[in-house]
């Protein structure tokens, strides 16, 4: 089920192990541990100020931290560029060059990157209505996310990493980015760490999830461990005291019934009290995150 | 290679309008002023060429005296008379090098593009390095390129002009004094940058680290220490070192000295023969006997103390 325990010699995306980050007094991450093996689609999931970012942009060599970072058995804080051979991002919605045309800049992705593909960029950008001769400020905010896909999926990279990559976009444009991102990137051999506000619209692609808070990692499971682990009941009336002692981490009233959310407890015993329900990825973060006290 | 190449044409697209644009039209604008009042003799009677008085009344006219002359001086004037062409340019070079050098590492923070840049295997060495060569090394060569430009396109016009006016037009052609001023002004802006540097390299770090208003964290803290320097001490070493740094003036000194030789007292021809005999020939070794004045290597230590710092200021300052 797990693959994180039967895959130990397998060498893995990202190891990190004590990662911590402090601004000031501000810790943004607190000795996190954690490792990604290849081919997963992994979603960082926080409030804001959780230590997404910060953890992103350790993995990506972008701030100096504590601990021990391997990113496909390199160390990101030495040679940012040499790992920007095998590892790409999308730190932000509109990032690229704005005094740019499109041309120019995939020339320079042609000119400094040496796993970039301008056949496979520009097959992409033959879908879209993106003019290759104007520059970057005449594009839309959607068209500049889908040229920035395009690039990325131009890029032999085994690890992408998106921090909300489609923030502000309509959701056409945002359905139609991890469509393709899902479809026409990802394979056995890359590995995605995506971070959005918008759950539930990629819970349907995450293979696993971490939650973040405060600095520390909360949860770190395949998805489908998830939908598992946590489960919701909604109680009859009579039902409640017994449901209670179950041990729900969420207890909360929803038009006049009884509704509990519980971790690792086994359906058989909670099904005679009453209808259990699937969680979505949002509902459980929720959950783990008011139930857990700080 | 390719990484280098397009660097280079990044920075080129990226400050198009001070690198490519701004001398062409100030050329552009010299070119139509010259070509009107010499070429078709508006300003003939007010030239005088060589302190000698006289006037002329066509570019024809002003050929045929040119001719007369000794060759060294027809080179002399010549050459004279073309890098009067190109040299207006020059006078907007350090301004146009100091917004490339501010701006460059401050745009692409406040545009949040660094961040794609980071997403390139290009470390920010390269990056710094990129930007402070647009400045000192491609700038230049910019403006020294339209600066040719010019220089034929006034040589084809004037020879076209001159022709039909019936001069010697043949005498326009010095094409040792040409080739060999192509080479010397190249090597005199590559000693200027090597002077110059540390003013720009305070630049080029005012850029990376300014949160807000990069022109004032460039221009305040220098002004300050002039201020105090002046006010405490009643010196201006400080505004001193600057002025000499962004003049190149040790070069300018060589050169000069060079051209008068052992002279103390010079009269007026005399003047006039060392300057055209340095315009028609003018002295390649000497551009570089500044590389034994301790100065210029106090400056080149400064410039990559600032250089190490913005380098550092790109790799953590996101």
């Amino acid at each position: 089920m797990s693959s994180h325990t039967t895959q130990v010699t397998e060498p893995m995306v990202v190891d990190a192990q004590g990662l911590s980050k402090n601004y000031g007094k501000f810790q943004a991450l607190d000795n996190a541990s954690f490792t990604i093996p290849f081919g997963r689609i992994y979603g960082v999931i926080g409030a804001n100020g959780a230590g997404k970012t910060t953890l992103l942009n350790a993995i990506l060599g972008l701030v100096p931290f504590k601990g021990e970072v391997s990113v496909l058995g390199k160390n990101p804080a030495k040679g940012r560029d040499e790992l920007m051979k095998d590892v790409c991002f999308i730190a932000d919605v509109a990032t690229l060059p704005r005094w740019m045309k499109v041309n120019q800049l995939l020339d320079y992705v042609e000119g400094v990157h040496p796993k970039f593909s301008r056949q496979t960029t520009m097959g992409f950008l033959a879908r879209t209505k993106i003019p290759l001769n104007k520059r970057i400020k005449a594009l839309s905010k959607g068209m500049v996310t889908q040229l920035h896909l395009a690039i990325v999926m131009g890029i032999d990279a085994k690890l992408l990493v998106l921090d909300e990559p489609t923030l502000g976009l309509d959701i056409l444009f945002r359905k139609a980015f991890y469509r393709d991102l899902l479809e026409e990137y990802f394979d056995q051999g890359r590995t995605i760490i995506v971070t959005t506000h918008q759950v539930e619209e990629i819970e349907h692609i995450l293979t696993d999830v971490m939650f973040i808070r405060d600095g520390r990692i909360v949860l770190d499971s395949p998805v489908d461990v998830l939908s598992e682990r946590f489960v919701e009941l909604v109680v009859d009336s009579r039902h409640v005291e017994a449901a209670r002692a179950l041990g729900p981490i969420q207890e909360r009233v929803l038009l006049g019934k009884n509704v509990f959310i519980y971790d690792g407890v086994d359906r058989a015993a909670l099904k005679p009290l009453g209808e259990l329900r699937r969680l979505a990825l949002a509902d459980i973060f929720v959950a783990k995150m008011s139930g857990e006290k700080a | 290679m390719s990484k280098f190449i397009s660097l280079a044409r990044r920075e080129l697209i990226e400050h198009r309008t001070g690198l490519i644009y701004a001398p062409a039209i100030i050329l552009t604008l010299v070119l139509v002023v010259v070509i009107t009042s010499l070429g078709f003799g508006s300003g003939m009677t007010n030239a005088n060429f060589g302190g000698t008085g006289n006037s002329y009344t066509s570019l024809g006219d002003l050929l045929s005296k040119l001719s007369e002359s000794e060759a060294m001086v027809r080179a002399g004037l010549v050459g004279t008379f073309l890098n009067s062409i190109s040299s207006p340019a020059f006078l907007i070079l350090p301004f146009v090098i100091f917004f490339i050098m501010l701006g460059g590492l401050y745009e692409e923070r406040r545009d949040r593009s660094f961040l794609f840049w980071k997403s390139m295997p290009v470390s920010d060495t390269w990056e710094v390095l990129a930007r402070l060569g647009a400045g000192m090394i491609l700038a230049p060569l910019c403006f020294l390129l339209i600066g040719m430009a010019a220089q034929v396109i006034a040589l084809l016009i004037f020879t076209v002009l001159g022709a039909v006016q019936g001069g010697p037009v043949g005498d326009l052609w010095q094409v040792g004094t040409i080739l060999r001023n192509w080479i010397h002004m190249p090597l005199f802006f590559l000693m200027w940058a090597l002077w110059s540097v540390p003013v720009f390299a305070w630049v080029l770090f005012c850029g990376a680290y300014a949160p807000r208003a990069p022109f004032m964290y460039a221009i305040l803290p220098p002004l300050v220490i002039m201020l105090f320097e002046g006010l405490y001490l009643k010196t201006t070493h400080f505004a001193a070192w600057i002025g000499i740094h962004l003049t190149a003036m040790p070069v300018a000194e060589d050169m000069a000295q060079d051209i008068i030789g052992g002279h103390t007292v010079i009269r007026g021809e005399d003047g006039f023969n060392f300057l055209m005999s340095s315009v028609a020939h003018p002295d390649l070794g000497v551009l570089f006997t500044s590389f034994g004045n301790p100065d210029l290597w106090i400056g080149l230590l400064v410039a990559a103390v600032l250089v190490y710092g913005a380098i550092w200021l790109r790799r953590y300052n996101s």
